[in-house]
């Protein structure tokens, strides 16, 4: 048992490591300076270790301070800094009062044949609330087809072709032709529109913060709020006769709407209270007894709105009046609007204490709003379970809120609308 | 290894560590300023006895009887007043400003030129960052008092200075009930 030799047919292992080290040097005869050199190093090195060990350890602490930013993140968590990094969202394709598209395309091809659709629109000037020039038509590219050409003066940007309308030679029907890169595939293709260079300048998710992390929860309340409001083109228009009287995007309405008056058509944007109904919040020597379009009028000893339209517009002006008269420019405008429009600091959660605001890295918030339950909740990972302070504009003891807050609508509404 | 010599190690180590310490907690103070989202400017302004021209109610404006239509009563002297003295503001509107006041608390104004417009015998002005929906058995409730005060008087001082007469003016402090209420209460 003790016979260590190699056996037949075993593969040998290799020799230990020192000893084939050892062997190899043996193989290459040492001058006497240089082992002379070798033991003055040995000598300095052995002696000397613990000094070097010692201030080894603090070069590499000191730089393992400064590669980690220095910034003490790991032990405290302090409010750095972070610019904001805008958000790609998609383009919102809400109905446009009075802008009705149609696309048509064969219904077959062969294999290999190019593909050709055409687009047209009907745009009726009497209803419509948003002029034509600022309406763009887009078609997203589907999956296995290429661009090949389109008609007009058209863009093909990351995968969507669009044409602005207020371009004239984009003032009739367009032609998109595309190249299949696959036999036998069923596309699925539209074309939608959507409002530009309206309000804040378009695309309402330029105007949205970055989003925290996911969240499964709020992205399912932001597709039922999309999906409500898909069921009122009404309400929609009317957010849009607003947002073309005072500028302010519609989508910012409608998520005052949702929060104030849970899409209810006959709920003003002021307080929810139905439309006719004195406003508790209008004092009676603000209005007058002659009816104006998109201000308050007097009702029985009160004021209170005669449309829905003008409880939009009287909000939107109100809401504007909040950030100091102006249409909002970046996501900390509306959420600094959103947040006072609520009353601020109000249902700050950082101020007063609520069980979110003491989750480390919620507070110090990072701009007005962001510790909102009215503004964030359910926005993202971060802002899920806020909780709301007053009620009824009294005070009362925090409790969960369990809506979505008027960003997290807006959200909603430019994903999924 | 010498016991010396581990000893002067271990000495070295813990200076790295101390040093480390230091410099964190000294990043930490260097960021905590930044936890404001507004910067704010000191209160230049004296604080005034803002007793002395006290603004106009919104509640008190003169209102037509409910029979015939009611409403404000444009036609009202007072009314008219009001309106004459926000002329006079009218071009240095829309207003905004950012005040560290002398309690400690961080407020901005805010005077919109756009409600002006809409209802030209009253100025809203938006004093934010004071809580009105405190009650009076609130530890913060005298802070919250005392910073509205001195932020009114700031708003009066200013109004003066483009040269309006505050106490003919309707002032609405806030478009929400809650927060005039408290307001009115307060200047009393």
């Amino acid at each position: 048992m003790d016979d260590n030799r190699p056996q037949p047919n075993q593969q040998q292992a290799p020799a230990p490591r020192q000893n084939r080290r050892r062997n190899s040097q043996d193989n290459y005869p040492q001058t006497l300076v240089q082992k002379k050199l070798k033991s003055f190093i040995k000598k300095q090195v052995y002696s000397k270790a613990p000094l070097l060990i010692g201030v080894g350890g603090f070069f590499f602490i000191i730089i393992m301070f400064f590669f980690s930013g220095g910034s003490g993140s790991g032990l405290n968590h302090s409010p750095t800094p972070v610019e904001p990094t805008p958000i790609a969202g998609a383009p919102t394709r809400p109905p446009i009062q009075g802008f009705t598209l149609t696309l048509t395309g064969p219904t077959t091809v062969d294999n290999g044949q190019l593909i050709q659709y055409t687009i047209s629109y009907e745009y009726d000037d009497v209803v419509a609330v948003v002029p034509l020039e600022s309406i763009t038509i887009y078609f997203d590219l589907p999956q296995n087809a290429t661009y090949e050409s389109a008609s007009g003066a058209s863009t093909n940007s990351s995968g969507t072709v669009s044409w602005p309308l207020e371009n004239p030679t984009n003032q009739t029907s367009i032609t998109l032709t595309l190249r299949p890169t696959k036999d036998d595939i069923l596309f699925a293709v539209k074309a939608y529109a959507r409002t530009t260079a309206a309000g804040a300048g378009g695309d309402i998710a330029t105007l949205l913060p970055p989003q925290s992390g996911a969240s499964s929860r709020g992205d399912a309340k932001q597709q039922e709020i999309a999906s409500t409001l898909r069921g009122l083109p009404n309400l929609i228009a009317a957010y849009q006769e607003a947002e073309a009287a005072t500028g302010l995007p519609w989508q910012i309405l409608a998520g005052i709407h949702y929060r104030e008056g849970d899409f209810n058509p006959n709920g003003s944007l002021v307080s929810g209270r139905p439309i006719g109904n004195v406003e508790p919040d209008i004092p009676a020597g603000s209005c007058t007894s002659t009816y104006t379009p998109g201000k308050a009028v007097a009702i029985g000893g009160g004021c209170g709105f005669r449309t829905f339209a003008d409880s939009a517009v009287y909000a939107a002006e109100h809401f504007k009046g909040k950030i100091g008269g102006k249409i909002p420019q970046t996501y900390e405008d509306v959420a600094n609007g959103l947040a006072r429009y609520n009353g601020y600091p109000g249902n700050s959660n950082c101020h007063h204490g609520a069980p979110w605001g003491q989750t480390a890295g919620n507070c110090p918030p990072r701009f007005i709003g962001d510790d909102n339950p009215y503004v964030m909740n359910f926005y993202d990972a971060m802002h899920e379970d806020m909780y709301v302070i007053y009620a009824g504009d009294g005070y009362k003891d925090p409790y969960l809120d369990s809506r979505a807050g008027t960003l997290s609508a807006i959200l909603g509404i430019s994903k999924y609308l | 290894m010498g016991k010396k010599q581990l000893i002067i190690a271990f000495i070295v180590i813990c200076l790295g560590i101390i040093f480390v310490i230091f410099m964190i907690s000294n990043i930490v103070k260097t960021l905590s300023p930044v936890t404001q989202p507004n910067i704010p400017t000191p209160t230049l302004s004296p604080i005034r006895d803002i007793g002395e021209k006290l603004p106009e109610k919104v509640e008190s404006i003169p209102v037509k009887p409910v029979e015939e239509g009611g409403g404000a009563d444009l036609e009202d002297q007072a009314i008219q007043a009001s309106i004459t003295e926000l002329e006079k503001i009218k071009e240095h509107l829309p207003y905004f400003s950012s005040h560290t006041l002398s309690t400690g608390l961080l407020i901005d104004i805010s005077i919109p030129d756009n409600l002006l417009e809409n209802t030209p015998w009253i100025l809203t002005v938006y004093i934010t960052g004071v809580d009105y929906r405190t009650t009076d058995d609130d530890p913060q409730y005298q802070l919250n008092r005392d910073s509205f005060i001195e932020a009114a008087g700031l708003v009066l001082n200013w109004l003066e200075s483009k040269g309006a007469d505050t106490s003919r003016i309707y002032i609405s402090w806030g478009d929400r009930a809650y927060e005039r209420e408290m307001a009115e209460q307060w200047l009393q």
